[in-house]
């Protein structure tokens, strides 16, 4: 259930990328969501779950963007490891905590990213104002995920009753 | 091998993803060609994303819609503000402008009066008018500063407005003609009946005292078809010239020779609008001096169409407009009336109108009075009492003049 709910969050993730924020871009740049979710669930999850997360949203993404199949995934799955990873070993379960690791996140998966394609002219704009926007729209990725968690900790407890 | 990647499987899952995507990565197409969606992965997620893409994308574009039209009617509140400020403006420019037009058309009446009758005058404009209703005062904006004295006559191109009654160094109080207290010698400029015209306190009537008894004093206006109102409407262009048998019977009746009558066979039947047109056809065929000897006889008997027709209303003499109006329509037509109305009119309206004498040294001889409204006699004395329209609207009075008289002729009021 989960799961399937954290699809659905990862597909009104893609649609909101795909269709609202290129109308209202920060710097023309538009957010990354998906490393939301990606480092959300590593940190949460462990670097099991934060791989597999990442290698599978981030094919998906890969899929719908057009640019090279793969890219995305390994980006993503290397993000989602070492949060992971970094989860279990740091205390990260402010939010200030969570938002500081979206932003690390967010620069390595750019870094990633161009390290793949090449640093066109103006990369630093892009590293700058991605991670800006990726960082405002982190908050609300988090509380609608720690809704959900919420609502199943109490039908969990509820059904154990 | 395997306890190994069991007891760190999570770093084993992730080398397994990282080469998978190395793997991919590897396999890619160069970025500069048109990348279609070939496999099912791609196609797939196209698939599942597509209709909430179009459902966000078209709340999107409301929300921008509505956004816009909001704007473009909080913009549009903004110029029609401004616009209707500009509006307010320019309808008070106008206002002014009407103002300077009708004041200039005022002024240009006043300098073609001036210019028939060549004697100096001091122009001055209306400042003000006394407080009292009684009171029958205004007061102008010249004084002594501009040479103006006490007693002098204020006139407008309507006629007589009052006299000057008390002199400040940059105004003056003007009595005027409708006070009780200021009086003028007139008399009826067709009759030359003398009398003494002085005011009620009524602006639509002044009182001709001392009127002989005997004299007879048309009431009222009326509207007649005179010899005098053809010839002046023949000069304003009133159509209607053309020779006929029957003119040219009665141009020989009235002595002209046979020669002349022979040219004037040239243009027989041929209907010119105007008297002048007319003179030009008859110079064009005997010569100017010709024509002009015989103009009278010729504009006298030559007449046709519409003067021709206005003459059977010749010594017919109508009270009332519209019945004169009427009978004109049976005469002429009612197109033509429409055409000629105000200057048909113009010429044959007639009315009695009562100018100054020029006895008692004030007013100069021949300036307008008024008209006759009514006569009142009574059945003994021997004067009749005479009512006048004044000429002067002083209602609307802005500009006037003021005559200076001579310093020796200027006795006290």
């Amino acid at each position: 259930m989960y799961a399937i709910i954290t699809f659905i969050i990862f597909i009104g993730s893609l649609v909101l990328q795909t269709s609202v924020f290129p109308k209202i871009p920060i710097g023309g740049m538009q957010p990354d969501l998906v490393v939301v979710i990606v480092v959300y669930l590593g940190l949460l999850k462990g670097p099991e779950t934060g791989s597999l997360s990442g290698f599978g949203f981030g094919l998906l993404f890969d899929a719908v963007s057009g640019t090279s199949l793969g890219v995305n995934a390994l980006a993503k799955t290397i993000i989602g490891f070492f949060c992971g990873v970094g989860g279990r070993r740091l205390y990260t379960h402010s939010m200030f905590s969570k938002i500081l690791c979206v932003g690390l996140s967010s620069v390595a998966n750019i870094l990633l990213r161009l390290s793949i394609h090449g640093f066109t002219v103006g990369w630093q704009q892009v590293l700058l104002y991605e991670t800006l926007y990726t960082l405002i729209c982190c908050p609300w990725i988090v509380l609608i995920f720690l809704q959900m968690e919420i609502r199943f900790s109490r039908q969990t407890a509820s059904l154990n009753f | 091998m395997l306890n190994l990647v069991t007891r760190y499987r999570h770093i084993s899952l992730f080398i397994l993803l990282l080469l998978i995507s190395l793997t991919l990565v590897s396999l890619n197409r160069p970025a500069t060609t048109f990348i279609q969606p070939t496999n099912i992965l791609e196609r797939g997620m196209l698939f599942v994303l597509q209709p909430f893409q179009s459902a966000a994308s078209y709340v999107l574009q409301e929300i921008q819609r509505i956004r816009a039209e909001y704007f473009a009617l909080v913009d549009l509140r903004k110029k029609n503000r401004e616009l209707q400020r500009e509006n307010a403006i320019l309808i008070q420019q106008n206002t002014l402008y009407t103002e300077q037009i009708l004041e200039y058309k005022r002024l240009k009446d006043t300098l073609v009066f001036l210019q028939e009758r060549q004697f100096s005058t001091i122009p001055a404009r209306v400042i003000g008018h006394a407080p009292g209703n009684q009171d029958n005062v205004i007061i102008v904006d010249k004084g002594y500063a501009d040479d103006v004295q006490k007693s002098w006559p204020v006139i407008t191109p309507d006629g007589i407005a009052g006299i000057t009654i008390s002199v400040a160094k940059h105004s003056t109080k003007v009595l005027l003609l409708i006070d009780p207290n200021c009086n003028v010698a007139a008399l009826i400029q067709r009759s030359r009946d003398q009398g003494i015209v002085g005011g009620q306190s009524n602006d639509d009537a002044y009182l001709m005292k001392y009127v002989n008894r005997r004299a007879i004093i048309q009431e009222g206006v009326t509207y007649q078809i005179t010899d005098m109102a053809l010839q002046e409407l023949a000069g304003e262009g009133l159509p209607g010239y053309r020779i006929t048998d029957h003119a040219l019977l009665r141009l020989q009746e009235a002595g002209l020779t046979a020669d002349i009558i022979l040219l004037l066979e040239e243009l027989k039947h041929i209907l010119y609008l105007s008297q002048s047109s007319f003179l030009v056809a008859v110079e064009s065929i005997m010569g100017k001096e010709q024509a002009d000897w015989y103009k009278p006889l010729l504009v006298q008997h030559v007449r046709a169409d519409m003067l021709t027709q206005l003459q059977q209303l010749h010594g017919q003499s109508f009270a009332d407009e519209d019945e004169f109006l009427y009978r004109l329509q049976d005469t002429i037509g009612l197109k033509r009336v429409e055409q000629y109305r105000d200057l048909i009119l113009r010429h044959a309206k007639r009315e009695e109108v009562v100018v100054s004498s020029g006895l008692g040294g004030i007013f100069p001889k021949g300036l307008r009075v008024g008209t006759v409204a009514k006569v009142i006699k009574q059945e003994y004395g021997l004067f009749q009492d005479i009512e006048i329209t004044p000429g002067v609207d002083f209602s609307k009075l802005e500009e006037v003049l003021i005559i200076p008289r001579d310093s020796e002729d200027n006795p006290t009021p």
